[in-house]
């Protein structure tokens, strides 16, 4: 059969691999350390959460309140999950109310964690964390769009958040504590202002303690 | 009506409900599902991680890995690449608009002849893809990351649902590329570029079962096989059938009707 087309790898192919492999690994290599995403729950890394996560977004299949979302903002990013409502933690917080989360706060410790997604992941890009350990990101606080700044009024944050990450200061004002906030963005979606006066943004572990030892040497 | 028909009808029917359960029923998507207690971990993927993560998986997971790539390998010893023309989502899309686009009196464009010069070979080489897939493991090495995961357009499309509507953003695009890339020649993306056919053609060269198989004496080297194949196989000449999706094309479509269907290919 010499009519038959060869069918080892030739120069050609050999060239293509070349050039895909140069396109693909450019592709992604220029878009690492960009901006972070609020993920779900179970992350201390984004780097290595990158590396572990296979896109397949079961996460976002079991959560229970359909938080989490496929990002599509970056290319290396393309396909994993970010979380884009608000995570319950608890199974009893899928839909959190002010008045609930503060009768729950006292039975925390006994209470039933949610981890869906956790238990779901096929790879252990989330991993089994203490609730200690969590941290999606921390909340900050608009002062000029905050009721509590402005007017004294609302605090459904303080109410909503259960790791008592939220209290009010001498002078009415809020203000959030970057060690207890787990970045549950409960309180995001709980603010009325309609441009959210409170919001998480992505922070993790690890980015904590990077944070932590900045503050440290500047002591 | 008659086999060559039935036998269609039936694949198109199968192609359904795999794209129904892969889109919609299953929890999570092609990549990573649950199928009654066992974890399936689609193997590209699973690869990819290992590389990536430079072996940082948990060990657990790794054995889950291995499990999924051994029971995998074993399908694909049995079956050949019948995954592309059976239940692979984009596979089913890819048919889907060839059959639209052919309806829509765009013929001249998919029925268009291959690239095909049976001394010359062709311009696009089907090898391309086992070069994908060589340089998607690369590239996961180097970037750390599951470089293909981000872009195969299998897994969009599964994303796609999960996002809320089917349409999950401006990733589609890659989907709508893919599909678009059809009226140059069909199953342009399955054929040439498809890393995971292209993990898929490495082992099933081990494949020994359904072939098609060609009575020699009444072929009469029309080459209208290389037409029909979504895989622009010439049939009649080939040997190896690696490439081959088991889609039954040939057999259905043979101007002279005479390939069948072997069981067992000996040689």
């Amino acid at each position: 059969m010499q009519n038959r087309p060869p069918s080892t790898v030739n120069r050609r192919v050999f060239l293509w691999s070349i050039v895909s492999f140069f396109a693909l690994a450019t592709l992604t290599l220029t878009n690492l350390n960009q901006d972070k995403k609020v993920r779900p729950p179970g992350i201390t890394s984004e780097e290595e959460f990158l590396s572990l996560c296979i896109r397949c977004n079961r996460c976002a299949d079991v959560c229970p309140i359909k938080g989490i979302k496929p990002d599509n903002s970056n290319l290396t990013s393309l396909g994993t999950p970010e979380l884009n409502g608000y995570c319950a933690v608890y199974l009893d917080l899928v839909n959190p109310l002010p008045s609930k989360n503060r009768a729950f706060r006292k039975l925390r410790s006994s209470a039933q964690l949610c981890f869906r997604c956790i238990e779901t992941c096929p790879t252990g890009a989330l991993r089994n964390l203490n609730v200690e350990d969590l941290k999606m990101g921390v909340a900050e606080v608009d002062r000029s769009a905050c009721l509590a700044w402005r007017y004294h009024i609302c605090y459904r944050c303080v109410d909503i958040c259960v790791f008592d990450a939220v209290s009010i200061k001498g002078n009415g004002g809020i203000e959030v504590e970057e060690e207890h906030c787990v970045g549950c963005k409960q309180c995001e979606y709980i603010c009325p202002v309609p441009s959210k006066a409170i919001v998480v943004r992505p922070t993790q572990a690890e980015d904590l303690e990077k944070r932590r030892q900045l503050r440290n040497r500047g002591q | 009506m008659n086999t060559k028909k039935l036998i269609q009808r039936i694949r198109h029917l199968v192609q359904i409900f795999f794209f129904i359960f892969f889109v919609y029923l299953v929890v999570g998507s092609v990549c990573s599902f649950v199928l009654g207690g066992a974890q399936i971990v689609e193997p590209l993927g699973a690869l990819q991680i290992i590389v990536a993560s430079r072996l940082s998986v948990p060990q657990t997971v790794i054995i889950t890995f291995l499990a999924a790539t051994a029971v995998f390998i074993g399908v694909t010893v049995l079956s050949g690449r019948a995954w592309c023309a059976w239940a692979c989502p984009i596979g089913s899309l890819t048919e889907l608009t060839e059959h639209s686009i052919t309806k829509m009196k765009f013929k001249p464009l998919v029925e268009r002849k291959p690239k095909v010069n049976i001394k010359k070979g062709r311009f696009w080489s089907k090898q391309v893809k086992l070069a994908t897939f060589s340089a998607v493991m690369l590239s996961s090495t180097v970037a750390k990351t599951p470089t293909w995961c981000n872009f195969c357009p299998i897994g969009t499309v599964c994303r796609g649902t999960v996002a809320g509507s089917f349409v999950a953003g401006a990733e589609m695009a890659i989907v709508g590329a893919v599909l678009a890339a059809n009226t140059y020649e069909k199953r342009f993306f399955c054929k040439y570029l498809c890393p995971v056919a292209g993990f898929l053609t490495l082992i099933s060269r081990l494949n020994p079962f359904v072939k098609p198989r060609v009575r020699q004496d009444a072929c009469r080297r029309c080459a209208a096989c290389a037409v029909i194949c979504p895989e622009g196989l010439l049939v009649c000449e080939e040997k190896s059938f690696a490439e081959c999706t088991k889609c039954f094309v040939c057999y259905s479509k043979c101007p002279y009707g005479v390939i069948s269907i072997g069981l067992y290919k000996t040689h």
